[in-house]
């Protein structure tokens, strides 16, 4: 049995994908297409509108399904996403506290909030990862995915404390970010994203054997001369700056962390060198496709993407913890 | 004239580690020259593991120090430690879709040879080791003797190394049928042949009797004795420390 996809399969399947999905997401909508190109506002829709928005759904799901790849091959949990362990509830509890921290008058700068996201993002998975980060049995599994849950508790209810605090107007923005919306799209944020991205085309690729070696497991990585405490912090700090750009632009996105790099080694196999690209494309795609559906099924109105997201990966988690529990029942 | 003696390979002196308040290694000191295959052998929970994972530099003692050709182990930074020492840790469960070349492949994480020399070594060690047939096969799906001999590939890679001296192995005949035990051993000679050691922990007593240049017999975290297999092996020796009535018949130990 061999993977269904090679290593020279890749890079045509990772530059053909997003236009299949970015194409239709474009020319999708409540108007015709000849509405689009014909009419002033159909320009300004297009490139003002649209187009930042599809990229910005492709960037914001190339980034969870980033953050999902390096979560799930360090703490070596399939089941790992950055939703399930709470790193974008805590994420999200600093993008709330932002909010809450301008309506109560004080003159931050903009940027503010992906830091105070950021950070809230760094904080969650460290509490996550002392609880849980502790060998590979299965004990050590649900740990991680307990700790994950206890963090998600807190960072609800904190924001739960939040919302209550919170004027009128400060609200409503906290709810946009617990359900996730891309409706707040524009360039500024397609460029930083892009760039986040690039960032980490920069950094991960020359990575990747090293994070193969983490799958098998800590000794062995170690043995193969891997200085694994500096690789964990490492993935910590980018899942961290990944799942913080997302959440503060476009709330909190269930599943797509999950299921993409779960689908990308289904196609083909576990060697990071193919999953990256693999999982960071399909990610992005499955956002793009999952906005396209949200804007049109009940258009003019809109189904938040959160819901959209969370309806197809709910069911595929389930399906894969089925899988899991066969694997461990032998 | 006299030659200038070999410095030794490893000295370790005075190795103590404490878990849980437990001192499970207890003033363990030993050297060992280059070109030995040494047996590491005792009962269950005799330390011997922890010993190894502390010469492979996993670990630090508690008190004691290591000192690998000259040099202590703190001057080594975890790249440089594993460009010298490889060790086979006991078999674990892979999690992950890899195939056995992806992981026979990471043995040359610690390389700085070229993608090309790297790419040859991991044919000939696929074929050394008898898993080309298996090479793009998921990890997962094999069994037991199979994924040792992944790790066992995988380590021979690392051992093509320059500058690698020491090949550590934890159990590494436990999952193996007999040819690929002798296979193995094979390997190992091949290795001292070449100026190298190796570091086994065994429990085939008659085995280490027959292929050991130097056992080191552990017992209760204490080194309890050092040398020759014929002098350390003794069937009142082996009759004390595993608490077990053997006797010796030619070369070979036996019980009832």
């Amino acid at each position: 049995m061999s993977n269904l996809l090679g290593q020279k399969h890749i890079l045509p399947l990772c530059l053909l994908l997003p236009l299949l999905v970015v194409i239709p997401g474009l020319l999708s909508g409540s108007q015709p297409v000849a509405w689009l190109f014909a009419t002033d506002i159909g320009q300004t829709v297009l490139w003002q509108i649209r187009l930042p928005r599809v990229l910005m759904a492709f960037l914001v799901g190339a980034l969870l399904a980033w953050a999902g790849v390096l979560i799930q091959g360090m703490v070596r949990n399939p089941l790992a996403d950055p939703g399930l362990i709470g790193v974008s509830g805590g994420a999200a509890v600093g993008a709330a506290l932002f909010v809450v921290l301008v309506a109560s008058g004080l003159a931050l700068p903009g940027w503010g909030q992906t830091l105070l996201a950021f950070g809230g993002g760094v904080l969650a998975l460290l509490v996550v990862l002392k609880l849980g980060l502790s060998g590979q049995s299965l004990q050590a599994m649900s740990f991680l995915i307990l700790a994950g849950i206890a963090v998600n508790v807190l960072a609800s209810a904190v924001i739960g404390l939040l919302s209550y605090m919170a004027t009128n107007e400060a609200l409503r923005q906290i709810t946009f970010w617990s359900l996730g919306s891309l409706s707040g799209a524009d360039w500024l944020w397609v460029v930083t994203m892009a760039l986040a991205l690039t960032a980490g085309l920069l950094f991960w690729p020359r990575r990747a054997r090293r994070l193969d070696a983490l799958l098998l497991g800590e000794v062995e990585a170690r043995s193969v001369g891997i200085n694994v405490s500096q690789l964990q912090w490492q993935v910590v700090l980018w899942v961290a700056l990944f799942v913080s750009l997302a959440v503060s632009a476009s709330g909190m996105i269930g599943f797509i962390g999950l299921i993409s790099p779960h689908l990308a080694r289904l196609l083909t196999g576990a060697a990071h060198r193919r999953v990256m690209p693999l999982a960071v494309v399909l990610g992005g795609s499955l956002l793009v496709a999952a906005d396209t559906l949200a804007r049109t099924l009940i258009a003019p109105a809109e189904l938040p993407i959160g819901i959209v997201t969370t309806l197809i990966g709910a069911p595929l988690f389930i399906a894969l913890m089925v899988r899991e529990k066969r694997r461990f029942q032998w | 004239m006299v030659t200038a003696a070999a410095a030794p390979l490893i000295e370790a002196h005075g190795l103590t580690v404490f878990r849980n308040g437990a001192d499970i290694l207890h003033d363990v000191s030993f050297t060992l020259p280059a070109g030995e295959l040494v047996m590491l052998v005792g009962p269950n929970g005799a330390g011997k593991s922890t010993l190894l994972n502390l010469i492979a530099g996993l670990a630090l003692p508690d008190r004691g120090n290591i000192v690998l050709q000259c040099q202590a182990t703190e001057a080594f930074s975890r790249a440089d430690w594993a460009a010298r020492v490889t060790l086979v840790p006991q078999l674990s469960s892979a999690g992950f879709p890899l195939t056995a070349e992806e992981v026979v492949e990471l043995g040359g994480l610690a390389h700085s040879t070229s993608v090309v020399t790297l790419r040859q070594q991991v044919q000939q060690a696929l074929h050394d080791w008898d898993i080309h047939w298996l090479a793009s096969r998921d990890i997962r799906r094999l069994s037991g003797g199979e994924q040792q001999r992944c790790q066992l590939a995988r380590s021979w890679v690392q051992m093509q190394q320059r500058d690698s001296l020491l090949w550590l192995l934890d159990e590494p005949l436990s999952a193996l049928d007999l040819r690929h035990q002798q296979q193995c051993m094979h390997k190992a000679r091949q290795l001292t042949a070449a100026g190298k050691s190796v570091v086994m922990v065994v429990h085939d007593l008659n085995l280490a009797r027959h292929f050991a240049d130097r056992v080191l017999l552990l017992s209760c975290g204490r080194l309890v004795a050092e040398g020759s297999a014929e002098a350390v092996l003794t069937a009142e020796k082996v009759s004390d420390i595993f608490m077990l009535d053997v006797r010796l018949e030619g070369n070979d130990l036996r019980w009832d």
